[in-house]
């Protein structure tokens, strides 16, 4: 971590996603989950179904989950031996830092590096890739290959004329800007995503600065305008400073895994990092592919089903990511108007919306569909419950005592949660602590 | 509704001043006193039998509903804190030492699932670890000499009993209820009038004539109201139940590092230690068929160091049973006029407070119709079966084979249809739920109080019997489970009395 200025995060904050500016409340919070929340679990689930149901029920993730207490309030997600309840975490880092660092890693271990740039690829007369032209002249062969050369995707798009499937249709941000700021005073665990009226903008506190971006549609404003807007919102100026513009092409491989050639990360599919989801989509990709192939005995036996399941999990995450757009009531710029109105929606998104609204058991579709174990149940409910959306409250909302008694117990959880984070480490310390042992080690 | 008296209140009348007497008088007048007058009427004459000097966590429910805060009570009554019991020789030709059965704590939901397994797949023959100890919080409290009260920074609940002197706590109770305005009368009843309704009308002492609206009957084991006046039928729980007697002592002992209350198998019945702020008391349980009363006191003696000393010791008699009827007419039954059941698992305060929780939430709503009547009698009377049921399991489930009391104990055939089950279901390795839940056995002791006693008397295949885990037969990480609880008691005080104000973090 100190090697990769990295930080903890514990959640994402979602500030004025739901509404146009000025409304109160604009703001939710998606946690990572953990051991407390458990406890205090049957709070959220109560008042998500009493409100589903019509009730006069205020219920936000903020109220029923440990992850909302520690970020914004300082705090780390490691606990004290003496409160043994775990969390489940992620990081924010420098990637360059963190690519130096696995590259390090990797070699120490034996992996074989070498240094070049690719000039071509050679395909075999089965079409299997058989070699890649370096620069130098040199030729390197393999059994298997793995193209992991970012939107280039020279082996899968350019070499194996994968097609791409694009998700512009629904997902309209192609550029982004990105400007580091310094150091913040104090570096919460939270990654805080800002809506804004042609996008949205990042901001991930580092050990030593501070990684903003903004992520937004050309075909809705100029990079000119983002920026103005971008740097106006970090309270820069804007003729003193310069950000860094980037295309972003969101969409997948219609298959990920051709012939003797799979990709992982830009070259295999690109979705916003709203969620940061893309280390994810690697890591999950990474494992799958060595079970297929492995249990295929180094065949392309599992390629079909590797691909269906691969694409079927970028579809998932896709969904809950546009889900952020569509469910707004933003109405404040054509960018806001464009995304609320369109009805590009997967047959996922509109069962599921359809089942929030209708009471039905959202449950047993996301099992359905298999991809429950990616953003389950309960991630649904926080972006619901986030941008409150529900059905009507009742006209004569009855059950007065019942609300109360709600109110009461989300009341109590509020508190228990507030206790219970006093019980783990303050974040600035605990890395601050990291840092020392950093020079320790190198004394 | 009732009729109302002239100062516009419904006057409930309560005969006897025990203890079961007093947590009516301060119940009832907690919930009803706006619109009832509450009297209770109190012989001097009659001495108060202590119930038992244990508790189960509904004794703290109680002194919540009534406003009345640890610090005010415990150290007026002796009290201290009680995790749960240690049940120690129950099962030694199993080679099981002891076990304790907890009362639960909210952190126990992580690893009951662990231990519900652990103990289906130990059944089932599989050698994995299934002793009760290392499965609850209030287990490792009760190991480490915890109090069950924790830092404000550790914001889980635990439930707890008391242990209590009882003769003051009936003091501290006729107390709070006085200063509350409860009335008290000291007469000595020798009369029960009748209205042409069969509802009583009113009490006849020697000084007084007594008029109420309702009755409530804690006259202990002489039953006046339930038994005398109503001649209600009696079931006796003689057959599955054979302890009839019992000797008690105290004395200047303190252990303050003990948090529970053991109950330790003796040659024909059993002993309680109940630590006390500033003394213990022992009692010993059995069977008269068994032993007389001077072979009871001399093993207690020798068992405990006092042979040669001149320590009182009181001789009781015990009648195991139930009434099969507990409300009627305009009369309620509180305490020993409704039944007894030994008090190896605490429980006479137990079903004083649940049945008066009963009846107070029936009476409110004005249910008094013969059905809901009959309906409430059902009810309690469930319970009084299935606290049964559970005691007579641990003798049924006993290993003790030294004295023909015991072996008597483990070979009786078991009558009760639903224990019955319970044992079946037990031996062939389903999970007890489905029973527990057909048979309505809940409202008494859940599924893991059930799976504790069974597991803890080590009813399991032999140990040539049991396999070997392979790697797959677990998914839970004991020693990360030992870890967890030994974690969390550090939140908790060493102190077993009750402390006048909250710790600091």
């Amino acid at each position: 971590m100190p090697r990769c200025n990295a930080s903890y995060k514990v959640g994402i904050n979602f500030e004025n996603w739901a509404n146009s500016h000025g409304v109160t409340n604009n703001q939710y919070f998606h946690p990572f989950f953990s051991d407390v929340d458990n406890y205090v679990r049957s709070v959220f689930e109560t008042s998500i179904e009493a409100r589903r149901h019509g009730q006069e029920v205020s219920i936000l993730p903020n109220d029923c989950f440990l992850g909302a207490h520690l970020g914004p309030n300082g705090k780390s997600p490691i606990n004290v031996d003496t409160f043994p309840f775990k969390v489940h975490y992620g990081y924010h880092f420098d990637s360059h830092l963190l690519g130096n660092y696995l590259k390090e890693l990797a070699t120490s271990r034996g992996v074989n590096h070498i240094v070049g740039t690719i000039e071509d690829a050679t395909l075999a007369a089965t079409g299997d890739v058989k070699h890649l032209q370096l620069q130098s002249g040199a030729l390197i062969r393999g059994d298997f290959f793995i193209d992991c050369t970012g939107f280039r995707s020279l082996l899968m798009q350019q070499c194996l004329n994968v097609p791409f499937d694009s998700f512009a249709s629904n997902l309209f941000n192609d550029k982004a800007l990105v400007l580091p700021t310094p150091r913040l005073t104090r570096v919460d665990a939270v990654t805080r995503s800002v809506a804004m009226s042609c996008g949205w903008r990042w901001q991930i506190p580092l050990q030593n600065r501070t990684g903003n971006g903004y992520v937004f549609s050309s075909a809705h404003c100029t990079e000119e305008q983002a920026f103005t807007e971008f740097a106006c919102s970090l309270g820069l100026n804007e003729n003193k400073c310069n950000a860094k513009g980037l295309n972003i092409k969101s969409g997948q491989l219609k298959q990920h895994w051709v012939k003797n050639c799979t990709a992982f990360g830009l070259s295999q599919s690109f979705i916003e990092p709203l969620e940061a989801t893309s280390l994810d989509i690697v890591q999950d990709s990474i494992l799958n592919f060595m079970a297929a192939y492995e249990t295929g005995g180094f065949t392309n036996q599992n390629r079909n089903a590797y691909n269906a399941r691969t694409s079927l999990r970028i579809e998932g995450v896709r969904d809950y990511i546009v889900a952020h757009y569509v469910m707004s009531k933003r109405t404040d710029s054509n960018y806001w108007l464009d995304n609320t109105s369109h009805k590009n929606w997967s047959p996922m998104l509109l069962e599921l919306y359809e089942r929030w609204m209708n009471k039905g058991d959202v449950k047993a579709l996301l099992n359905h569909h298999e991809i429950g174990n990616y953003f389950p149940e309960v991630s649904w409910q926080c972006l619901f419950s986030g941008y409150d959306v529900f059905p009507a409250v009742a006209k004569h909302s009855q059950h007065y005592k019942e609300r109360l008694e709600l109110n009461r117990a989300k009341q109590e959880a509020r508190r228990f949660l507030q206790t219970s984070s006093q019980n783990y480490y303050g974040h600035n310390e605990l890395l601050a602590s990291m840092s020392q042992e950093k020079y320790v080690e190198q004394a | 509704m009732l009729s109302k008296h002239s100062n516009g209140k419904t006057k409930i009348v309560i005969l006897g001043g025990g203890t079961a007497g007093w947590l009516t008088a301060n119940l009832l007048n907690s919930h009803l006193g706006n619109t009832h007058e509450i009297c209770l009427v109190e012989s001097p004459n009659i001495p108060t039998i202590g119930v038992g000097e244990g508790s189960t966590p509904q004794l703290k429910h109680f002194f919540d509903a009534i406003g009345v805060d640890e610090h005010q009570w415990m150290h007026k009554c002796d009290a201290t804190y009680k995790l749960g019991i240690k049940f120690t020789g129950w099962s030694e030709d199993r080679n099981v030492e002891s076990y304790f059965h907890p009362f639960s704590a909210q952190v126990d939901m992580q690893w009951k699932q662990a231990f519900l397994d652990h103990v289906q797949w130990r059944r089932q023959g599989v050698d994995v670890h299934a002793h009760p100890d290392d499965f609850f919080l209030n287990s490792e409290l009760g190991k480490t000499a915890r109090s069950p009260i924790a830092k404000a920074s550790f914001p889980f609940n635990t439930t707890y009993g008391y242990h209590f002197d009882s003769a003051k706590l009936a003091i501290f109770l006729s107390e709070h209820a006085l200063h509350q305005g409860v009335n008290v009368l000291f007469d000595e009843i020798v009369d029960v009038k009748k209205d042409s309704n069969n509802n009583v009308s009113s009490l006849l002492g020697k000084k007084y004539k007594i008029e109420g609206d309702f009755f409530i009957d804690c006259s202990g084991f002489k039953s006046i109201l339930n038994s005398q006046v109503f001649e209600t039928s009696y079931r006796s729980y003689n057959g599955c139940l054979q302890n009839n007697a019992a000797v008690t002592l105290r004395s200047d002992h303190i252990h303050s590092d003990i948090m529970y209350t053991e109950s330790i198998a003796m040659k024909h019945g059993w002993m309680w230690i109940i630590p006390l702020e500033n003394r213990t008391g022992y009692g010993y349980v059995f069977d008269t068929t068994h032993c007389n009363y001077k072979q009871a006191e001399d093993e207690i003696r020798e068992r405990l160091g006092l042979v040669d000393s001149e320590v009182t010791v009181n001789q009781i008699h015990m009648n195991t049973g139930r009434y099969d009827k507990h409300w009627q007419q305009n009369c309620l039954s509180v305490g020993l006029s409704q039944g007894f059941i030994e008090p190896l698992e605490a429980t006479g305060i137990h079903l004083i407070l649940s049945t008066l929780e009963c009846f107070i939430k029936q009476y409110k709503q004005s249910n008094h119709d013969d059905a809901s009547v009959d309906s409430f009698n059902l009810r309690i009377n469930n319970q009084f079966d299935n606290i049964k049921d559970y005691i007579v399991a641990h003798y049924v489930t006993s290993a003790k084979s030294a004295t023909a009391y015991w072996q008597q104990a483990s070979q009786q055939a078991v009558q009760s249809e639903p224990l019955h089950a319970v044992l079946s279901a037990w031996m062939s390795g389903k999970s007890l739920l489905p029973t527990l839940q057909k048979y309505d056995l809940l409202n008494a002791y859940n599924e893991t109080s059930w799976n504790c006693l069974l597991a803890g008397n080590g009813v399991f295949p032999t140990q040539e019997q049991l396999k070997m885990p392979i790697d797959t037969d677990s998914p839970y990480d004991i020693l990360e489970m030992k870890s967890f609880f030994m974690q969390c008691a550090k939140n908790y005080t060493q102190q077993a009395f009750s402390l006048t104000k909250k710790l600091p973090l």
